[in-house]
């Protein structure tokens, strides 16, 4: 004979299950909005489309096993806090086995001056700018962001690109409020150097 | 939108123009990374509906406890029959005997000897 369930466990379990559905269908909508830019950028600091990818699938799981059922107004710098100690993470494993196959490498061969970050040798030129396609003109924004140190790229591209406020950047990089403005006015600098055929307003504060 | 982002209107031009490039680069991505970032979508979806598990969750204890018993049992096996049963006693050292045998007298007798074989007093 069948076991009926009784009314308030079916209400329950219809409850539940429709709590999972709206969860499941916010986290689909936030992921969509948010996950090409994250991507975006993991790519632009990595410099590696399937690391980028690999980080980013890392972050998401990281992200929805802790943070999931946070208000959605505090989802994107939880996210963006999750994404980039992923990015700490990885460049402090690469520091590492940089370390190591440093110590090998010595004793063979004198060269040991890689410091690992190293900047293309690019030098942007302002005045091509104007002439330049949204292609073009993209490649080389992607290549003047990626001549920025990681932690100046990731402050201008939270708080230009992500639209996250100083304090939101501040909780997702892990650093202080000041810090945020030191690296941002830094890297806006940097891009107004190489860009500098733009004319560019001060940031209203 | 959030104040002082390169969405803004009032936002520097620098920035905008940037915030364009960015914005439909990440519209236009390839179709295998678009692919791939639909499928870690569907992974972490699928992992936010699972509820998550403990390492109580994880293991099943009822080996462990069957195990454990086992061990219990042999354990008094093994161990018990040898302060129950006299037999056993001839396997072990004299002195065990005298020791586990409770023959105190004994024992102190041979140990009054041993002190008056190496001169010692009292």
């Amino acid at each position: 004979m069948p076991v009926q369930q009784s009314p308030s466990i079916k209400m329950a379990s219809t409850y539940a299950s429709s709590d999972k559905s709206q969860l499941r269908n916010e986290l689909n909508l936030f992921f969509r909005d948010t996950q090409p830019r994250a991507f975006r950028m993991l790519q632009l600091a990595v410099r590696d489309e399937q690391l980028a990818l690999d980080l980013l699938q890392d972050a998401m799981l990281a992200f929805v096993r802790s943070y999931a059922k946070r208000p959605s107004a505090e989802r994107a710098p939880l996210f963006y806090r999750v994404v980039q100690n992923k990015l700490r993470d990885h460049f402090r494993r690469q520091q590492v086995r940089r370390r190591w196959v440093s110590l090998f490498s010595d004793l063979r061969s004198a060269d040991n001056q890689d410091t690992g970050y190293q900047p293309e040798a690019i030098e942007p030129d302002p005045e091509a700018w104007q002439q330049l396609d949204s292609r073009h003109k993209l490649e080389y924004v992607n290549r003047v962001l990626a001549r920025l140190g990681v932690r100046q790229q990731q402050t201008f591209l939270l708080r230009a690109w992500e639209g996250l406020t100083e304090a939101e950047t501040a909780t997702a990089m892990g650093i202080s409020v000041g810090s945020v403005k030191t690296h941002y006015a830094r890297a806006r600098a940097a891009l107004r150097t190489a860009l500098g055929t733009l004319e560019i307003a001060e940031v209203e504060s | 939108m959030k104040p002082h982002s390169g969405r803004d209107n009032n936002s520097p031009r620098l920035e905008s123009e940037i915030v364009k490039l960015l914005d439909d680069s990440a519209g236009n991505l390839p179709a295998a990374v678009a692919s791939r970032l639909s499928e870690s979508r569907e992974i972490s979806l699928d992992a936010a509906a699972k509820p998550r598990q403990g390492i109580f969750d994880v293991l099943d204890w009822r080996p462990a406890y069957a195990t454990a018993a086992l061990c219990l049992l042999a354990m008094l096996l093994l161990y018990i029959p040898d302060r129950a049963e006299p037999e056993y006693a001839e396997l072990w050292s004299a002195e065990d005997q005298y020791l586990l045998g409770d023959d105190l007298s004994l024992y102190l007798w041979l140990s009054d000897t041993a002190a008056l074989e190496t001169g010692e007093e009292g």
